[in-house]
């Protein structure tokens, strides 16, 4: 199909082109939150190859006198992400506290993932299992929200003294990053959301 | 985090660049599928199977720019799902629009001229006549052609009229003819 040869060409135009043309912002109804624990596949995968790797320079180098060791190994290291029924238990995995809201409006089923034992991700759902809200909360200061888009919109907020900011389209926010006292914070509303409605939510996080 | 130092952990063959991977580019890549696919599923599995192929490629490969990087390989395994979804017929009637559109910018296969074939030398012609185009056009074509957004979508982004997008889209594609008819080449 030729028409598909001038796309797959395309595909390999310089990077330079590929920035410059980057959107500027992303269909928000394209996407949808992602728990860790969907693609703990793939690290399971790369883990496996690691562990094989590992397994084989061990063996060559007749380190290794028992396999099923190894086995073992690869169970520690195949499953960074891990789901918790409660906060408490998610809290004791990683070390530090975290305070969320108990819903978002209709989005009233929570689902608490930890990964790599460093960061909290909590997932507001509704009756339809869609993701209406996410938080995460990370020790640091890096921006944890996984959301690089360029919006429309940038604002800052101040929230028990410290600030907000806060990104959307318009008076439509999607994302409120910030850090404090040595946690970053994410905050990311699938839908978007004002920005007071934003601070009631940012109101109730530690 | 930079991506210097999520390359890094690539090359010390940590799991957290997966994460790190997905905390910063998820979405883009994502929307690159979506835009091809049409489908949150199955734009997730490119999402992820990008990721597979990003952590069997680095190490060796140190992408100069990663976001652009992942971006292309996300386009690509969208494209080959593409191709076996359409061998199966369903139907993915915006991606075929594209298709169609891009049509007109393969030369006549009478030009007489000697038959170039190889991809990489069709890419290096698209890359010089993009060179030539305007900034305006050529973010327009490119939204269209790599990323795939649909018109609407770039009229707004840019602030043009969807008239004014879909005629330059018109009409790079028959200059883009022209320059690949010039330089010889035959789709």
């Amino acid at each position: 199909m030729k028409e598909m040869r001038v796309m797959r060409a395309i595909g390999d135009i310089d990077d330079k082109y590929i920035d410059e043309a980057a959107p500027v912002q992303t269909k928000r109804n394209a996407i949808r939150l992602v728990s860790w624990a969907k693609y703990a596949g793939i690290a399971a995968c790369a883990a496996l190859v690691l562990g094989i790797g590992v397994f084989t320079v061990k063996q060559n180098a007749g380190i290794v006198d028992d396999p099923s060791q190894i086995g073992s190994d690869l169970v520690q290291a195949v499953n960074p992400f891990e789901e918790f029924t409660t906060i408490d238990e998610a809290e004791k995995a990683v070390g530090f506290d975290i305070e969320i809201p108990d819903s978002y409006g209709a989005f009233s089923d929570r689902s608490i993932s930890v990964m790599f034992g460093t960061m909290i991700e909590v997932q507001y759902r509704d009756a339809d299992g869609n993701v209406g809200l996410c938080i995460r909360k990370a020790s640091g200061t890096d921006d944890i929200s996984g959301d690089h888009n360029t919006y429309d919109t940038a604002a800052e907020i101040t929230v028990g003294g410290h600030p907000v900011a806060l990104k959307g389209n318009k008076d439509n926010y999607f994302l409120a990053v910030w850090s404090f006292e040595g946690y970053s914070y994410a905050v990311s509303a699938d839908q978007g959301a004002s920005q007071d409605e934003l601070l009631e939510i940012i109101k109730n996080i530690q | 985090m930079e991506d210097e130092q999520i390359i890094e952990l690539y090359f010390a063959r940590s799991e957290r660049a997966i994460s790190e991977t997905d905390i910063k580019f998820g979405r883009y890549c994502t929307v690159i599928a979506y835009n091809i696919l049409h489908n949150n599923e199955d734009s997730e599995e490119c999402k992820n199977d990008t990721y597979v192929k990003a952590w069997n490629a680095i190490p060796p490969k140190k992408p100069d720019n990663l976001r652009a990087f992942l971006g292309r390989i996300a386009r690509n395994l969208a494209l080959n799902m593409y191709e076996h979804m359409h061998r199966k017929k369903r139907d993915i009637n915006s991606t075929e629009a594209i298709l169609d559109e891009l049509s007109e910018c393969i030369p006549d296969p009478n030009t007489d001229v000697e038959r170039i074939s190889e991809s990489l030398e069709l890419c290096d012609s698209i890359n010089s006549f993009l060179g030539k185009l305007s900034e305006d056009n050529r973010k327009i074509f490119v939204r269209r052609y790599w990323y795939a957004s649909p018109v609407e979508e770039i009229a707004r982004d840019y602030g043009f009229s969807l008239s004014k997008v879909k005629t330059s889209l018109m009409r790079t594609r028959k200059k883009l003819k022209e320059h690949l008819e010039s330089e010889g080449i035959v789709v």
